[in-house]
């Protein structure tokens, strides 16, 4: 009976019920969409990152990290690529050796990392294969072979376009000469302008060879199809890496800035949503004392008649939640429409290209909706509401029938 | 005149008439414009410290050079010191900073590193006010004149040549020519900014000894200015390009807008951002609203009834309800105001991201942000949001005009 009561109560002012549920359905359809956005942005941000270059996961040398010289390399112990095979979300994993160098053309000369990669699976960790603008990428053989991929804004400081030599000039390994001359078979562009300009690839055998590395390498990059399921292997990958004397680094550890970047965003965009939440609770509530305090001869007839104040009190907070369902339900259809719509057309920032590039983003940004975007918000909205209406409901224990009964 | 007064006083009233609803309706609206400027706020100290990180690194409100130097930076390229009338113009008021410097790519090599890097020649007394130069050095000292022997490196990158303060180093640079440049210069101070890509980026020797170990006589690669007011630029620069016109010199002229895309392209999507979110924020605030004085309005219909049936016109029920509604956004939108200008003011001294601020510096911003009272935009969304009630409660003001005397007074409650 009671629920019948409040249903009722519910359409005395349709009108009223329609705003204040209108008012949690916009709030919530946009605490929908906005944490989707992000999360959508976050995830391909840390992919497209990731891919570009870092893989998911490096294994190195102890102390390569903070010294990245070319003497902390490490020689690849027995089995080690093997163990990391078996590991279930691990797709890739290729080896890289890196050393800075003096790149000559004929007119110019331009310092470059040299980066030394296994030309077939580079192609899977790393999408410079696949950016490739000119030319080709170095042939799958892993041969020893004098051919080099150069970043655009490097082949152009360098005046050299394909089919050009060049000589590199650096130190070895052991501290000698490091002399070779390459043609430029490729030239990339990354939208990183620090890759662009500084970045050239050559074959990890030439690599060792120039650079006397007695076979060694600096890192071996992981990779797999998606970082979230990635993540899950980290540590059967750092067991691994310790049992060799070697350490393992996930991609917090490659890109430190990018999760404090992350954790930054969030935490500037929770005040607009704390704000939000408070703004539209507060009109809630005001609604709801106002359906209260205007029906205060009701209840004193009510009350007179016998009715508990605490069934009165059960009726007011089944008219709320009748309210916040309402305005929960039309929300979340609503906020879920929206998101899956710009999950699939994207979001297209055609001005800001150049912004997104530069944080290894594509020109669109993708929402991503899973059961937390999806509810968290509307649910803080409607705890919240159910919380406010705690003032209204004391109201009605305070009431006495007579007085009550006499209230204009 | 006298009817403005009484509506005036009737809705002041009627206000307060159910003051619990007003109080809530003023929070609700308060807090909607406190959250509005508080954060617009910080979102514009967080645009002008990426703003001020890109200009003081080198970029300054303007840079001239050769032309095709932008496009290859290359020693090749290469402009005179501004010549006499340039050369007042540059002294100008208007002008804050000015500096010649001489910037080519270049590799570094200490005892067990090498790294590519771009050399900058400067003259260490005009960098003052110019770039982060002079008051980044945490060891050693900086150069006293343009003659000054010595090199200054970024902290992270003396890390990555495993070298220090009192080392050696060799920088090998190309030459006019096409021949390599090799010299030897001890580290005579270390920097440190908060970008840690610009300390790898950048090595400083001062002008002088840049100029002759690339044996280029007084040429330099770049002018590079800063003004007083920055509103000025597009008139000096257009003053700048009219004189090299007259005096038949080709230089490369360009603001920091052209030569920072993505510092412009962030500062346009915050206030873009900053718009957006105002007006969602009013839509929120408008649901409240309409639906307060909605309710206001209904609960007062054998009133408004009474008063048509004694001669009140309709509309002046409709400016009545307007006026309250006025007052009630506006309590609402002071107070909310209020309170978000003394909330900057509290953080005003500095806002220190902490631990998040690895993440702001990834961005190209700084550690510490200090948000400042914009009169204008924070003016700009308190009226916006003032105004725009002003409009939506037309629908509820219409509404209680348009009750009929007789059947309002009659219906029962």
């Amino acid at each position: 009976m009671i629920f019948g009561l409040a249903w009722r109560n519910s359409w005395r002012q349709p009108r009223r019920t329609i705003l204040s549920s209108l008012a949690i359905a916009f709030t919530s359809a946009f605490l929908i969409f906005m944490p989707s956005l992000q999360y959508g942005s976050y995830i391909s941000m840390v992919e497209n990152t990731l891919r570009l270059f870092d893989g998911y996961a490096e294994i190195q040398q102890p102390g390569y990290r903070d010294n990245p010289e070319i003497r902390n390399s490490l020689k690849i112990p027995d089995g080690l690529i093997n163990d990391l095979k078996n590991i279930k979300n691990i797709k890739t994993i290729s080896q890289r050796a890196i050393s800075f160098a003096l790149l000559a053309s004929n007119q110019r000369s331009f310092g470059a990392q040299i980066v030394g990669v296994q030309s077939d699976s580079e192609a899977l960790v790393s999408t410079i294969p696949n950016n490739i603008k000119q030319g080709r990428f170095l042939l799958n053989d892993n041969s020893n072979s004098n051919e080099i991929v150069l970043g655009k804004v490097l082949a152009k400081n360098l005046k050299v376009s394909i089919g050009d030599k060049v000589t590199l000039l650096g130190n070895g390994r052991n501290g000698s000469l490091a002399a070779d001359s390459l043609t430029v078979v490729g030239i990339f562009s990354t939208g990183i302008s620090a890759m662009d300009r500084l970045m050239a690839e050559i074959s990890l055998q030439r690599f060792q060879q120039t650079f006397s590395m007695n076979q060694q390498v600096h890192s071996i990059t992981l990779s797999g199809t998606d970082i979230s399921s990635f993540q899950n292997s980290m540590k059967s990958i750092y067991a691994i890496a310790r049992k060799n004397n070697l350490v393992a680094l996930d991609w917090q550890q490659l890109q430190p800035g990018l999760m404090k970047g992350i954790l930054l965003d969030i935490s500037t965009s929770l005040p607009l949503y704390i704000a939000m939440v408070l703004v539209v609770t507060f009109s809630l509530l005001n609604s709801i004392l106002m359906s209260v305090l205007e029906r205060t001869r009701e209840f004193g007839v009510l009350l007179s008649l016998g009715m508990r104040p605490s069934n009165i009190a059960k009726m007011i907070w089944l008219e709320t939640i009748i309210l916040i369902i309402l305005g929960l339900l039309i929300g979340i259809a609503l906020g879920y429409a929206l998101t899956e719509y710009y999950a699939h057309v994207g979001i297209h920032f055609e001005e800001a290209q150049e912004i997104f590039s530069e944080y290894g983003l594509p020109n669109a940004m993708y929402p991503q909706l899973n059961w937390f975007t999806l509810l968290i918000g509307p649910g803080i909205i409607g705890l919240s509401i159910l919380a406010s209406t705690i003032f209204p409901v004391m109201r009605i224990y305070k009431m006495q029938p007579v007085p009550a009964m006499k209230a204009v | 005149m006298e009817k403005l007064k009484l509506f005036i006083s009737l809705s002041w009233r009627n206000l307060w008439r159910n003051y619990r609803r007003t109080l809530i309706t003023f929070s609700s609206i308060g807090i909607g414009v406190w959250a509005m400027i508080v954060l617009a706020s910080l979102m514009e100290a967080w645009a002008m410290s990426t703003f001020n990180a890109s200009i003081n690194t080198l970029t300054g409100h303007a840079q001239i050079h050769a032309e095709m130097y932008l496009q290859d930076p290359n020693i090749e390229y290469r402009i005179d010191i501004p010549n006499e009338k340039q050369t007042a113009l540059l002294n100008s008021d208007a002008v804050k900073a000015w500096s010649v410097r001489v910037r080519v790519p270049a590799v570094v090599q200490s005892e067990r590193e090498n790294a590519p890097l771009m050399l900058v020649g400067i003259n260490p007394q005009a960098e003052n006010g110019l770039s982060f130069i002079p008051d980044s050095i945490t060891k050693g000292t900086y150069f006293n004149d343009a003659d000054s022997p010595g090199i200054l490196l970024g902290t992270k990158l003396a890390k990555r040549l495993r070298t220090e303060l009192n080392k050696r180093v060799v920088i090998l640079s190309q030459g006019p020519g096409g021949d390599i440049k090799e010299r030897g210069f001890r580290v005579t101070g270390i920097y440190e900014v908060e970008q840690e890509d610009t300390e790898t980026q950048y090595a400083f020797i001062s002008l002088n000894k840049a100029q002759s170990m690339l044996k280029i006589d007084g040429d330099i690669s770049e002018v590079s200015f800063v003004l007083h007011n920055l509103d000025e630029l597009d008139h000096f620069l257009e003053k700048y390009k009219k004189l090299n016109t007259l005096s038949n010199i080709k230089q490369d002229i360009k603001s920091w807008s052209e030569l920072e895309p993505f510092t412009l392209a962030l500062l346009d999507m915050t206030s873009g951002t900053i718009a957006l979110l105002t007006v969602i924020m009013f839509i929120l605030i408008a649901f409240g609203l309409v639906n307060t004085l909605l309710m206001a309005v209904y609960e007062r219909t054998r009133e408004f009834g009474l008063l048509q049936a004694l001669g009140m016109k309709p509309s002046y029920i409709m400016y009545m309800i307007l006026i309250e509604s006025t007052f009630l956004m506006g309590i609402g939108v002071i107070a909310g105001t209020l309170i978000s200008l003394s909330t900057i003011e509290f953080f005003s001294s500095g806002l220190d991201l902490g631990a998040l601020a690895e993440g702001s510096t990834m961005f190209g911003a700084g550690r510490i942000m200090y948000p400042e009272i914009h009169w204008l935009q924070s003016s700009i969304i308190a009226m916006f949001v003032w105004i725009m009630g002003i409009i939506t409660s037309l629908y509820p003001a219409w509404r209680a005009s348009r009750e009929v005397p007789i059947e309002t007074i009659n219906k029962a409650y």
